[in-house]
């Protein structure tokens, strides 16, 4: 079959589990917030095609459709008995004008690009072929999971210790399918940009930014092009930074009590950051820090957040507990942190490394956000987002000094792109520090009612 | 967009053999495809000996034969694996299983 083909079959695939999320997302975001809706349906109907991969092989059923509509039927049902009744109070503003227009297209441009870069040819990067491909390949060739890919020498190339997320997602999108093609596969991505556009355009909207800030913000982000190129398409960043951002929204809403589907929203971004990346528990514990010092000033939720978040984590490491036991990070001399003396030269050729590396574009880009930094007024959820990628970014340019390899390889090779996964997380942060200075409100409240 | 275009018709192994994937030796792409159409099914693992291993050649090999174990250049073959020599001659003693472009599918002695 020809690109096209298989194309759009990948895009029904798609849009089934997109489908099948926007049903159960019924019970995740209050009525009114569509471009939420469908972001966070999106993230539900990608966890139930992957949770079905790793389901089938524990129930020894042929994986595929009928797991699938299984499981999609039983989270649906679940979702209409907790469904939300409350409904989200938007600000209309005016009419969308000639600088709204302006901003649709070049958003719609930046959706286009992505999608031409992702889809130009086969994912390729070295980290898709040896990491995410291989075993999302080797998942769906075997139809379930050989030790050997957590047990080998040979394939330690491959991180044994990495999360599984990814991979079973490629093995689910291959039995719907019906066959391996990881050229169309690749239209994951441009998919999950456009989830990520429409977590950030809604969320800010309901946090009651204007709609030409919140649609400029999105249309920027689109153009992001260290995060949206094709080297980044089948690696594990351009997931991540949708579960961050979602992680963040999400954690900002049940600090501030939005709606009584914050602490669900606040589940699933745990789900799906633990089950990426190996860092998404890291920035899962850091929403705990950022929750339990919002709690300081605001009464009575670092419990339940802490339970929305440890929860849905602990599941995931649980999980992956079963099915490879426990390996270790096998990249990281942990020891390093009891030896200050050999640590700290370690730290200062990390930054130094990085400083080196950046380019001047990147320079006038960490200007141009210091300004945006500087003119934005202090908003809570702002503050909250900013230092949970604050968080992120200490770790991302720490982390090296502890690399086995050396800290200077590893900025080298991973900083940046990691990095550039904070890009939603960040622009939801300045944006909606920027909201009060266009006239609109910084509600803190996503619905009239408190219903928690 | 014209890559796109062009390649959009072929199949899925000529437009990987086109990517960036491949860039770093295309020829060793074609001789692995080759391989891995002439592999029989019930092959355990599979060997590979090239004169110019690098990382890009092993993560290469072990995504387009996967699920299919790949080594390279290791020091022994593994029982009952097979092997592939690329741009190499066989080794005294190997039985050409198959010639590939570039090489040949051996099974060691």
């Amino acid at each position: 079959m020809g690109f096209a083909g298989s194309l759009a079959e990948v895009a029904a695939i798609l849009l089934v589990a997109a489908a099948v999320g926007w049903a159960g997302a019924g019970a995740l975001v209050p009525r009114g917030v569509p471009a939420e809706r469908l972001a966070w349906g999106f993230a539900a109907g990608l966890a139930i095609l992957t949770a079905s991969v790793p389901l089938a092989f524990a129930l020894r059923m042929p994986p595929g459709w009928l797991p699938f509509v299984l499981l999609a039927a039983l989270t649906v049902s679940l979702a209409r008995l907790l469904r939300i009744r409350e409904s989200a109070s938007v600000e209309k503003g005016p009419s969308p004008g000639a600088l709204t227009w302006v901003f649709l297209v070049a958003l719609a441009a930046g959706v286009a690009l992505y999608g031409l870069r992702a889809l130009t040819e086969p994912m390729w990067a070295n980290d898709y072929l040896a990491i995410w491909g291989l075993k999302g390949k080797t998942f769906f060739a075997e139809g379930g999971v050989p030790q050997r890919l957590f047990q080998w020498r040979s394939l330690s190339f491959s991180h044994p210790e990495y999360p599984l997320g990814l991979p079973f997602l490629y093995a689910g999108i291959g039995f719907l399918l019906g066959r391996w093609d990881d050229h169309a596969m690749a239209l994951v991505f441009p998919f999950v940009q456009v989830a990520t556009l429409l977590a950030l355009f809604g969320w800010l909207r309901r946090r009651g930014a204007a709609w030409p800030l919140a649609l400029g913000v999105s249309a920027l982000l689109s153009h992001f092009e260290p995060l949206y190129r094709g080297f980044t398409t089948g690696m594990a960043e351009v997931p991540l930074s949708f579960g961050l951002l979602l992680l963040g929204t999400s954690l900002c809403d049940q600090v501030d009590r939005t709606d009584r589907g914050a602490s669900r929203r606040l589940g699933l971004a745990s789900l799906v950051c633990a089950g990426t990346k190996n860092e998404g528990l890291f920035f899962v514990a850091a929403a705990l820090v950022v929750a339990a010092l919002s709690a300081l000033s605001r009464k009575g939720l670092a419990a339940r957040a802490a339970a929305a978040l440890a929860l849905p984590a602990a599941l995931v490491v649980a999980a992956h507990r079963l099915i490879r036991r426990s390996l270790p990070l096998r990249d990281f001399d942990f020891t390093l942190l009891r030896k200050p003396e050999a640590l700290l030269p370690r730290v200062g050729e990390s930054l130094a490394t990085a400083i080196h590396e950046i380019p001047l574009a990147a320079w006038i880009g960490l200007a141009a956000l210091a300004v945006l930094l500087a003119v934005g007024r202090p908003v809570p959820a702002g503050e909250r987002l900013l230092a949970l990628a604050a968080c992120g970014l200490g770790a991302y340019l720490l982390l090296p000094s502890l690399a086995v390899a050396g800290p200077a390889w590893l900025v080298r090779t991973a900083s940046f792109r990691t990095i550039a996964a904070l890009a939603p997380l960040a622009a939801a942060g300045l944006a909606v520090r920027l909201a009060p200075l266009f006239g609109t409100r910084d509600t803190g409240q996503g619905t009239g009612e408190v219903g928690l | 967009m014209n890559f796109l275009a062009r390649s959009a018709s072929r199949e899925l192994a000529t437009r990987r053999l086109e990517g960036s994937g491949t860039a770093f030796d295309r020829n060793f792409f074609l001789f692995l495809e080759s391989a891995r159409r002439r592999l029989p099914r019930d092959t355990r693992g599979l060997a590979i000996f090239t004169p110019r291993a690098t990382t890009e050649s092993l993560y290469l090999a072990s995504y387009q034969l996967a699920p299919v174990p790949v080594l390279v250049d290791p020091a022994r073959v593994p029982p009952r694996w097979l092997g592939a020599v690329y741009g190499l001659s066989p080794p005294p003693g190997w039985r050409i299983v198959a010639r590939l472009p570039g090489g040949a599918l051996v099974d060691p002695p």
